[in-house]
């Protein structure tokens, strides 16, 4: 045996453990390897005196309490099975539509306790994605960002060990360049997605890739609540035209016609609006810009007013809704959904190009 | 291991009186580890009052298992530490500085505590908790989330590396140990 390959077992010896005959045989011959090890018990030995001269250190007086988490139910009914779907066109790649996140955000607000982990996941196309997710209530630990026909973004936390936090993150990338046409997804199809796991820790970066994008980067920050996410712009105010829907529900004569708590969309893009459909009642269509056949709506912070069949209506939301003082509103009470399962209630971002009033050109 | 995993349930169920008493034990030593690691003294202290605070708010991370909660709560530290680094970028060569200028008392200047100072971070830590610490191989490994096998690999190059830079110093200094 040689003195570099006996060194290791020269270190290994100084700290108490056995080694192998032949390298026992060798450092008990070798001068080199004899110098070695003295030199490494003088340094234990020098290290060990310099700590002794440490001023000793006394732990500062503390009271232990330990804050009450407040127990709390989350809901998943109705969404699980939602479907959405989305009229995408070739090269329209930014509207923004956040459903699993909104789902996961919108409810929780500030009722619940944390910790709670912040993601923002940054893929290589499009927009940055914001996920917050519960390290303490499992049904509050998954959130997606759904975008039919463009991507699916998943991200769930499994479990925590002391700052590290394990992720299964799912992704699907598709390049929007194609035919036009509808394009759906569900909460399902996130969950058909393999799931990739990561052990990730707050305030590190985390690179995944993401077949057919590039390398998406995973940022996140523990919080002590969950956050009242509205939308990728999280200001109070909207921008100008953006048109949010946040958990809408839609008043008759004061009565409640739906109620879908919990979605979350955002339209940034012209030309589309949000479309909700709930079964026997047909399509709701919001726009920032006039359709054939709708009503204008008085746009009020968080509410529009609108008559509609000599009845009046209100949808009320979460957040501000526009700036634009008019929300249009059109209703297709006889819209059929053209998927197989038209007794699922959704809700989407739409592009309304066909749907958009001509206004002529002044003169 | 078995008075750890008592502990650790006592402290699970929000024994307030079992967890002051592992603080006592532990948080001096712990100071003292991290500011070797942090080159100061009162970010040491407030590292270790944010590693207890967590441990006793998010009692979750633990496994008896994998190896003590003394090794546990050293690896905690540890990461906190690197947060606290990575808070202040801008101040770390400053920091460094300082613990190079403070950390060998007077009485304990010799040439391998200097060269202990001039280590890289990493094989500071590593040294500090096996030659000073005790920590065991499986400990380290507990702390340093690295396979046993590789705690011993890397004692060695850092045992090396201190003998290098005590070696290379001036003799002078060198025959003061």
């Amino acid at each position: 045996m040689k003195c570099e390959d006996a060194a290791e077992f020269v270190s290994a010896l100084c700290d108490g453990e056995r080694i192998s005959p032949a390298a026992a045989v060798h450092v008990g011959a070798c001068e080199v390897c004899g110098a070695r090890l003295k030199d490494y018990l003088e340094m234990g030995v020098e290290l060990r005196r310099m700590a002794s001269f440490e001023s000793p250190a006394v732990a500062r007086t503390r009271t232990w309490e330990r804050e009450h988490r407040v127990a709390w139910s989350w809901w998943t009914k109705g969404w699980e099975t939602m479907r959405i779907p989305k009229l995408a066109f070739a090269l329209l790649l930014v509207a923004a539509v956040v459903l699993g996140s909104g789902v996961a955000i919108i409810k929780v607000g500030a009722h619940t306790q944390g910790p709670v982990l912040m993601l923002t996941a940054r893929p290589a196309v499009g927009n940055p994605v914001r996920c917050a997710l519960s390290t303490v209530d499992k049904n509050a630990a998954f959130c997606a960002e759904l975008s039919p026909g463009m991507h699916i973004y998943a991200f769930r936390l499994i479990s925590v060990d002391g700052d590290r936090i394990e992720l299964g993150v799912r992704t699907k990338f598709t390049s929007a360049v194609g035919t036009p046409g509808t394009h759906t997804a569900t909460l399902q199809d996130a969950y058909d997605l393999p799931e990739m796991r990561y052990w990730f820790e707050p305030g590190d970066e985390l690179g995944i890739d993401v077949p057919g994008s590039g390398q998406m980067t995973v940022t996140g920050e523990l919080m002590d609540h969950m956050p009242s996410l509205i939308s990728a712009n999280s200001e109070l105010d909207p921008k100008q035209g953006e048109l949010r829907v946040v958990s809408p529900v839609l008043i008759r004569d004061q009565r409640v016609v739906f109620d879908f708590e919990g979605f979350n969309g955002t339209v940034t893009e012209k030309d589309w609006g949000v479309s909700i459909y709930t079964p026997g009642e047909g399509r709701w269509l919001l726009s920032l810009s006039p359709l054939e056949g709708a009503v204008p709506g008085h746009n009020l912070l968080s509410r529009i007013s609108f008559e509609m069949n000599g009845k009046l209506h209100a949808f009320l939301m979460a957040v501000p809704i526009a700036r634009s003082e008019t929300v249009w509103v059109l209703h297709e009470p006889g819209y059929r959904p053209s998927q197989e399962s038209p007794d699922q209630r959704f809700a989407s971002a739409v592009f309304l190009g066909h749907l958009l009033v001509k206004v002529p050109p002044k003169i | 291991m078995a008075n750890d995993q008592d502990l650790w349930e006592k402290i699970s169920r929000g024994n307030a009186e079992a967890f002051d008493a592992f603080y006592r034990e532990n948080a001096p030593r712990l100071v003292v580890f991290l500011q070797h690691v942090v080159g100061n003294r009162q970010a040491a202290e407030d590292i270790v009052q944010e590693t207890f605070t967590q441990i006793w708010s998010r009692p979750n991370g633990f496994r008896p298992e994998r190896g003590p909660l003394r090794a546990y709560l050293y690896g905690i530290g540890r990461k906190r530490a690197a947060e606290w680094w990575r808070r202040q970028p801008q101040r770390k060569s400053e920091a460094k500085t300082e613990f190079e200028a403070t950390v060998p008392h007077a009485e304990a200047a010799s040439a391998v505590a200097d060269a202990f100072a001039k280590l890289p971070e990493e094989q500071r830590i590593l040294l500090w908790l096996r030659e000073v610490e005790g920590q065991s191989y499986t400990e380290l490994a507990v702390i340093l989330e690295i396979p046993v096998g590789t705690v011993r690999s890397r004692l060695f190059a850092a045992r090396e590396a201190l003998r290098g830079i005590w070696h290379s110093s001036p003799p002078n200094s060198k025959e003061g140990v």
